[in-house]
């Protein structure tokens, strides 16, 4: 193509420019110009508008969406006892997860051959669509069937989960957390494609001694927050300084950290370590677990405390439960009934009245109580307490009050002392007040303000125990008075927390770091306590609680037996007592002369003592006062606790023949201890091939911690053996059922 | 070539230069900061295609834009031709034909349509002045009218409603600038009263529909459609007067906004500049777009003098609609920022579109 020259001059200005067009040709631009300025004002004063009047708002808001408070998947620490031997240890677990959205469309494709494009922005309708699909219904019914034959779970309440989070258009569904390698297996087998499917770790915790101290290191949630126990009483302490961490989050609510943000400090998880002694909390378990077989109770409580020091050895409740697999038993048995119920216990508050009406000077030894004790009620009904004992007598003197538990001389003993002395001591002695114990939802118990006390029956039934409740914990702390002249020490579950390089973070009982242990003083009158020990021996010696007699085994014991009616429930009007059902208590001291511990154990509603069984008119009657029911058991655990303890017996040992305490030449037995481990091993043993028991023996051996991972026995380890001990790490392969045929 | 009285680069148009400059210069800037949480090189690519485009600017600058009078027509049915073609071989992306490959590199063909049709406008206004004292009838209106409608149904079919939207409202622009009976006047704003329904019902997609109700009402549906509206609002509210600094936008750097790079990166740079930097950019668009409507009061000829405009609205509209977008102001179209936005036909129109401006500028002394 010839390119003509460019257009003359001539030319240009003949063509345009000539007609009327070109007249408002100019006018017209500038009016397209304002008009375009007008167009562009109008976009910068919305930029004004959203940037500079809306922007303090909008920053808020962006500051809301993209910033995050993250839990890190910190660990979670040790739960150890006063020996430093593991109860609770932290491991990883898997769980079973998958992508619904994912599988939807694996499924959709099995069955239509079509390729159907997964782009995850599904509008509702055609998610409302796919999940409505017949197919995808039946081959979702058939495969949630495998998946809870696999999972052992329930496979209508699989498919609901999944079809609700098709639905959804959910992409990340748990089919179940922490699932055992078995479980893994079983999945593996079901045809999936890759990616449908996955298993991320969680964090859980292993209790390797299953039940042992449940109820005081309690458990923790799916997700490792702790629900009951020290677990949730010291949640943020075993989950480390920086459980929780603000953090940039992009648009898939994915974690970014961009340069700029503070270094973050995650430090380990910190370490419990309790006060309770492993094998005392054994045996105790054992032992109430035993009685509460044999006497047909509903459950059962025990405290084992060092008198002096408040630490508590043992707290056990029957029924026990392993918290490892908590589901399996009814969650009424997660309930520790030791701290957080309060109860009407009865007669063992008469030695604490004797103590305070001694202590003020209103009775002495000695005094000639007169059982004349009567009172009038509000609406001017006579009252007496109710007493078992042979009341014709006239007087008694204040040791058969507290030896065979008579209600009506230590109602006169309170009348002695009067309504604000007994108020003044039972508030010393730390009723309706929580110890303090580091266990969570601690019951206060009701101790009724003086100006409830309208009558001069309150008084009484106050004196033994009646009108007042109390957590067996209270009745521990309240009977330490006796072991230590007139002072209660508070008591303690944990001793300290130790962080990852092993220094003391927080001494929680004192006497752990070296100093005092926390008292308060209730009378300053050391023979008042001392004479009041007396009676409790004379219990047992020859009063209500003979089974709770240790000097068969060479040990003085003292202590006092409360059985309480229970309050029948659905009564109108007002409150009525059980005629045949009891709560019965022993709390008592051993040994006598000096104590070392205080211990309470409490049944609910026994069936009896079958040993005392007799027929009465075609009906077998058994004894189920505390007597014959809390006593022995009490007997039974000091007895255990005095060896486990070391101490030594402290009577000459007595036994009763044809009725008459004939003192006896039986050995007493003494246990043999396992030696201490010694500190000269100093590198890293090889745990190969060890059980998980046995691994963790070593462990608390050697005073270090151990990050695990799996069950049953040990296949690699980090540092190697004869390594380094510091930042030790097993991991443990075999399943939990190889595991349990090994023991 | 072509230069009768040569010395093109003594008269070269220094304020369009820098104006172009600046806004591929910030754009470029922008990007770096949009996609460096990205794993593809588009910060490479866009210094390609702002290569490309430069390579083009210079080439269309130093024609004289008489010569394009001359092939408008030809250029035109190349056009009509291509985006035929797209129809036929073009590579279908999320659920749409627009992109013809030639090579390695895809070129969308409805965007550089745009040049095409304001040529052929051009020449024909130039070729054609009004019969009558009263302005032109609706039968003088009818050619360009027709030379509209071609491109744009072909561009509907793909379909691509932003450019199709774009390439109307260039041909309005150009109708303003020439004088019309009133009775063609209401019979155009008629006509397109009739068209609005018609298209409702018959051109616009499912997508397209949704993204205008949810336009009108936004919180109808604040996960989907109009999470985008709100993300963007978000992003340039919180930069606040000041911005939160290059690099350090949050909205950006962690993807909350959609397609940051090609439709939303207005967003990004406001969220890092602030109103200042909102400030900056609306002014270099308006002092260009207002420098295209002065070179066309002080060109000599209609040709040259309807270019100017249609390039002017080009630049304009695009602007409006994308800005308006991202704002909230309109409902989201795939419209680009010109010379802003990340893509290599978008950056190609707007350069040859800016060669024109200065092939016509540096012309306009003689």
């Amino acid at each position: 193509m010839r390119i003509r020259p460019i257009l003359s001059r001539e030319k240009e200005t003949s063509r345009d420019y000539n007609n009327q067009e070109l007249k408002i040709h100019r006018n017209r631009l500038i009016q397209i110009g304002a008009l375009a300025g007008l167009f562009l004002s109008f976009l910068l004063y919305s930029a004004f508008r959203i940037q500079v009047v809306q922007g303090a708002k909008h920053r808020d808001t962006v500051v809301k969406l993209s910033f995050t408070n993250r839990k890190l998947p910190v660990e979670r620490g040790f739960i150890l006892d006063r020996k430093h031997q593991p109860i609770v240890v932290p491991t990883e677990m898997p769980s079973a997860a998958l992508d619904p959205l994912k599988l939807a469309y694996v499924l959709m494709e099995r069955h239509s051959h079509s390729s159907g494009r997964l782009s995850g922005k599904e509008n509702k309708k055609k998610r409302e669509k796919i999940a409505l699909n017949q197919n995808l219904q039946n081959e979702i019914s058939a495969l949630s069937s495998e998946f809870a034959d696999a999972l052992h779970e329930d496979r209508y309440i699989i498919s609901e989960k999944l079809f609700a989070a098709i639905m959804r258009g959910q992409r990340f569904l748990y089919l179940k957390r922490h699932i055992t390698p078995e479980e893994i297996v079983a999945l593996k087998k079901i045809n999936l494609p890759k990616g449908v499917l996955f298993y991320p770790n969680d964090i859980s915790r292993h209790y390797p001694e299953r039940t042992l101290a449940a109820h005081v290191v309690g458990f923790t949630s799916v997700d490792g927050e702790g629900m009951e126990g020290v677990e949730k009483y010291f949640n943020i302490e075993l989950t480390g300084t920086t459980s929780s961490i603000k953090a940039q989050k992009d648009a898939k609510s994915g974690l970014m950290f961009i340069k700029g943000l503070p270094d973050i400090q995650v430090t380990g998880a910190n370490t419990v370590v309790l006060t309770i002694d492993s094998r005392i909390q054994k045996d105790t378990e054992k032992i109430l677990q035993n009685g509460l077989e044999k006497f047909k109770a509903s459950y059962g409580s025990a405290i084992v405390m060092d008198a002096k020091t408040g630490e508590i050895l043992a707290l056990a409740n029957a029924p026990m439960f392993d918290p490892g697999r908590k589901h399996e038993v009814n969650p009424q048995f997660y309930r520790n009934r030791a701290v957080v119920d309060a109860y009407e216990l009865g007669s063992v508050v008469k030695p604490l009245t004797m103590l305070g009406a001694i202590a003020a000077g209103n009775v002495t030894a000695e005094t000639d109580v007169p059982m004349d004790f009567s009172a009038i009620w509000k609406d001017g009904r006579p009252w007496t307490p109710k007493d078992h004992i042979n009341v014709s007598m006239g007087t008694i003197k204040p040791i058969d009050i507290i030896a065979k538990s008579s209600n009506k001389g230590i109602a006169k003993v309170a009348e002695l002392m009067g309504e604000r002395s007994l108020y003044t001591l039972f508030m010393k002695l730390g009723f309706g007040m929580p110890t303090g114990i580091e266990l969570p939802s601690e019951a206060t118990g009701i101790l009724p303000p003086l100006k409830q006390w309208t009558s001069k029956v309150n008084l009484a039934t106050h004196s033994y125990g009646h009108g007042i409740t109390l957590s067996l914990m209270q009745l521990v702390q309240a009977y330490s008075v006796f072991a230590n002249d007139g002072y209660i020490v508070k008591p303690h579950v944990v001793r300290y927390i130790v962080d990852d390089n092993n220094d003391i973070l927080s001494c929680n009982s004192p006497v752990a770091c070296g100093r005092k242990p926390t008292r308060r003083r209730v009378v300053s009158n050391k023979q008042a306590v001392r004479e009041v020990m007396e009676m409790m021996k004379a219990v047992v010696t020859r009063g209500t609680g003979t089974h709770a007699d240790m000097r068969k085994w060479g040990y003085s014991a003292a202590g006092k037996t409360g059985t309480a009616e229970l309050i029948l429930k659905g009564v109108k009007d007002g409150i009525a007592y059980s005629q045949d059902r009891n709560r019965v208590t022993f709390a008592g001291l051993v040994p006598a002369d000096n104590p070392r511990v205080v211990i309470a154990i409490m049944f609910e509603d026994p069936q009896g003592d079958p040993d005392t069984a007799t027929e009465k008119e075609g009906k077998i009657e058994m004894r189920k006062d505390a007597g014959y029911i809390a006593a022995p058991i009490f007997a039974e655990v000091a007895r255990n606790v005095m060896y486990r303890l070391g101490v030594a017996p402290d009577t000459e040992v007595t036994v009763k023949k044809k009725g008459k305490e004939v003192k006896s030449e039986l050995p007493v037995t003494k246990p043999v201890f396992p030696p201490l481990p010694s500190p000269e091993r100093i590198v890293m043993p090889d745990f190969s091939g060890k059980s998980l028991a046995a691994a963790l023996e070593l462990i608390s051996e050697l005073g270090i911690r151990c990050k695990i991972s799996g069950h049953g026995a040990v296949i690699s380890q980090n540092p190697p053996p004869g390594g380094p001990l510091s930042g030790c790490k097993l991991t443990l392969s075999t399943s939990r059922k190889e595991e349990a045929d090994n023991k | 070539m072509f230069e009768p009285e040569g010395r093109f680069f003594l008269r070269i148009d220094w304020t369009l230069l820098l104006l172009v400059g600046s806004i591929i210069g910030l754009g470029l800037m922008n990007l770096h900061s949009a996609s460096a949480n990205v794993n593809t090189p588009m910060f490479t690519q866009q210094v390609y295609w702002i290569f490309l485009g430069g390579s083009a600017f210079f080439i269309t600058a130093t024609i004289d834009y008489r010569v394009y009078n001359r092939i408008a027509y030809f250029i035109y049915i190349m056009g009509i031709l291509a985006l035929a073609l797209v129809l036929i071989i073009g590579k279908v992306t999320h659920g749409s034909r627009r992109w013809l490959n030639i090579g390695p590199i895809g070129i969308q063909p409805s965007e550089l349509m745009k040049i095409a049709v304001i040529l052929a406008m051009a020449h024909h206004i130039d070729a054609s002045p009004p019969k009558t004292e009263e302005g032109r009838t609706m039968a003088e209106l009818m050619p360009p009218a027709f030379l509209v409608f071609i491109p744009f149904l072909l561009i509907l079919i793909q379909p691509d409603l932003g450019t199709g939207l774009i390439i109307l409202l260039v041909f309005f622009s150009i109708m303003f600038l020439l004088k019309l009976r009133i009775r063609s006047l209401l019979t155009l704003i008629s006509s397109a009263a009739i068209l609005m329904p018609l298209i409702w019902t018959f051109v616009l997609q499912g997508y397209q529909k949704k993204r205008i109700l949810v336009f009108l009402d936004p919180s109808s549906d604040p996960t989907g459609e109009g999470w985008h509206i709100r993300q963007s609002i978000f992003a340039i509210g919180s930069g606040k007067f000041f911005g939160k600094g290059y690099m350090r936008g949050t909205q950006s750097q962690f993807h909350f906004l959609p397609a940051q790079w090609s439709d939303f990166p207005f967003s990004v740079w406001s969220e890092e500049w602030g109103f200042l930097g909102s400030l900056v950019i609306l002014g270099l668009y308006l002092v260009l777009i207002m420098w295209a409507i002065r070179l066309a009061t002080i060109t000599r000829d209609r040709f040259a003098s309807v270019i100017c405009i249609g390039v002017g609205a080009m630049f304009f509209w695009h602007t409006i609609i994308n800005l308006g977008m991202i704002m909230g102001l309109l409902p989201i179209v795939g419209v680009t920022l010109p010379l802003f936005s990340h893509g290599g036909s978008s950056m190609l129109t707007f350069m040859i579109g800016a060669g024109l401006l200065m092939s016509v500028s540096a012309r306009r002394q003689y």
